[in-house]
């Protein structure tokens, strides 16, 4: 007997007192229908799910992924692909991803858009999740299965950190762009920590990033007119009831006012002054420093910003700061100026161009 | 002689440079006033950075422009003029090629009044500068370089401009066909590189093309 059925008897026999047998059976009778009715539709819906999970199972490496049938080949070559690169940057922790399951679909009708696939992720209860479209090449479907995998792996050190992130872990290194990128965050950041860092203050850097393992960070990383700021863009959600408290900070200047009112702000909605690119470069320099452990030494680390990148980077956090902190500095876009080589070469090639003009047989 | 070239040629190219240095003028200025408030000194940076390609496509725009307004007359008129002329045929080039030259310059001018005053009107950002200077400069060295390709081109005969079809045609072909076969290899993106690298022909118009910079 089903758990709907047993159900349906106690929940009868409650009142069973008060009617007779044959009126007792007539209700049961009568709700029979119904459970039967509900019974059909968990079934339906179950089998509909089931359906839509693609057939085929490929299996490379750490990574399991679901394929439609016809989507095997593609499957198996961005899944080798993506293997690769997964376990190499993240080494015996990428096992994690073992009971991950992907999925890979035809998307929409074959006729209409032969060029596109279904990415999705298959949950504990079988159910499809964060399901997007992407190109129907190994390229495309490698990349996704490499950031789905990289933001698995980097949910296991936590909401806090995640959010800290403000993405998955990079599954490579940072590249000159981005070193320039940051390089160009410290120079032009309005917040004082972060012109420290960019004056040589190692310690500066590490608050810029919010990873300097202070009691109430905030009054670290931001001084009193940043407060204020910080209050009046953090702090409109819990203005109401507070009104007159965010009216001495925001009009008044109180920073006393300002300092309450951020003390009221959830810590993890204020943001410590450098930006995500800056931080996932810290990340990604710590990974490079600490090679295919790191991330296994990361999740083993206390639940300290601080300690889990000095624990990737497998050395200290002051020392990993001061390396992103001269590499951020070292790292220069190219000047808008042009060089006298490349003017040199202009020159030389408009005098090419030109004696080829010279050379013409056009009218000779 | 060159006087004279540079007045004919004038009457065939000035509604071209004309609206070349409306533009020219107009860009920095709308550059700067359209980033009036920026988000941040890194979106200043980003957008400016956008504005950049409007440089590069105007100093190409100039240099296609006046070379091949350069050569059009000669051309409809089957360079009998030319060949009426007591002169040299170099000679002849070379007048077209430096009257060429000489009206790149007011539009060159323009950017470089058009950035100095945008620059200099508008606060900019701590930690960021302004490079009124080698913008124009670059841009200067872009239209010249942009010119003297496309007045070669223009210059060349019916057969010569196959060629430079034919192996632009022969690099696309090739790419398309080693993507048939499934081979990976970069034809186009390795051309691009040669052209586009340092000393290559368009180098100059690669790079940071921007007013606003660290």
């Amino acid at each position: 007997m089903s758990a709907w059925a047993v159900l349906l008897l106690f929940g009868g026999a409650r009142h069973g007192a008060a009617q007779t047998q044959a009126e007792y059976r007539a209700r049961v009778q009568a709700l029979i229908p119904v459970w039967k009715a509900t019974s059909a539709e968990r079934r339906a819906a179950d089998s509909v799910r089931t359906r839509a999970l693609p057939k085929d199972t490929v299996r490379v490496g750490v990574l399991l992924v679901l394929a439609d049938s016809g989507l095997n080949d593609l499957a198996r070559n961005a899944a080798s692909r993506a293997a690769q690169v997964i376990q190499a940057r993240f080494g015996e922790s990428a096992d994690i991803l073992r009971t991950h399951v992907f999925a890979l679909s035809k998307e929409g009708g074959a006729s209409q858009r032969p060029a596109i696939v279904g990415i999705a992720e298959v949950d504990s209860s079988g159910r499809v999740t964060r399901g997007q479209s992407d190109m129907m090449t190994v390229d495309a479907v490698t990349r996704d299965l490499e950031n789905r995998s990289a933001r698995v792996l980097g949910e296991r050190l936590g909401p806090a950190f995640a959010k800290w992130l403000g993405s998955g872990l990079a599954d490579d290194s940072a590249t000159t762009e981005t070193w320039i990128g940051v390089r160009i965050d410290l120079v032009t950041s309005p917040y004082h920590v972060a012109r420290e860092c960019y004056a040589g203050n190692v310690s500066a850097c590490a608050d810029a990033l919010g990873i300097a393992d202070e009691n109430q960070p905030v009054m670290h990383w931001y001084d009193e007119t940043e407060r204020r700021i910080v209050a009046m863009r953090s702090g409109w959600q819990i203005r109401t009831g507070r009104e007159e408290l965010y009216r001495q900070c925001a009009t008044q200047r109180v920073a006393a006012a300002c300092d309450a009112f951020v003390n009221l702000i959830a810590p993890d909605q204020i943001q410590p002054p450098l930006p995500f690119p800056s931080r996932q470069n810290l990340v990604q320099l710590a990974f490079d420093l600490g090679g295919p452990g790191a991330l296994a030494r990361m999740l083993a680390a206390p639940n300290t910003r601080r300690e889990q990148v000095a624990a990737a980077a497998g050395i200290s956090a002051d020392s990993l700061v001061s390396i992103w902190q001269r590499r951020a500095l070292e790292t220069r876009a190219p000047n808008p100026s042009i060089t006298w080589g490349l003017a040199a070469a202009s020159l030389l090639w408009t005098a090419i161009c030109g004696a080829m003009a010279l050379g013409s047989s056009r009218w000779r | 002689m060159f006087k004279a070239i540079l007045k004919t040629q004038w009457k065939w190219t000035r509604l071209a440079v004309f609206l070349a240095v409306v533009v020219a003028f107009t860009m920095p200025l709308l550059s700067m006033n359209a980033n009036a408030l920026p988000e941040s000194p890194r979106t200043l940076i980003t957008n400016m950075q956008a504005w950049g390609a409007g440089y590069a496509l105007l100093a190409a725009a100039l240099g296609l422009l006046v070379a091949v307004l350069a050569w059009s007359s000669d051309h409809r008129g089957h360079h009998v003029y030319a060949l009426a002329l007591p002169v040299a045929r170099w000679r002849y080039v070379l007048l077209r090629f430096g009257a060429g030259i000489v009206f790149l310059l007011p539009a060159i001018i323009a950017l470089g009044i058009s950035a100095e005053i945008a620059t200099s009107t508008h606060p900019i950002p701590q930690g960021l500068h302004a490079y009124p200077l080698a913008l124009t400069v670059r841009f200067a060295f872009a239209a010249l370089v942009a010119f003297a390709v496309f007045f070669a081109i223009s210059a060349a005969s019916a057969r010569a401009a196959g060629y430079i079809l034919g192996a632009i045609c022969v690099v696309l072909v090739a790419q398309f066909l080693t993507d048939a076969a499934g081979l990976n290899w970069q034809i186009v993106s390795h051309a691009v590189d040669i052209l586009m690298g340092y000393p290559g022909i368009l180098a100059v118009f690669s790079g940071r093309w921007t007013l606003i910079d660290v």
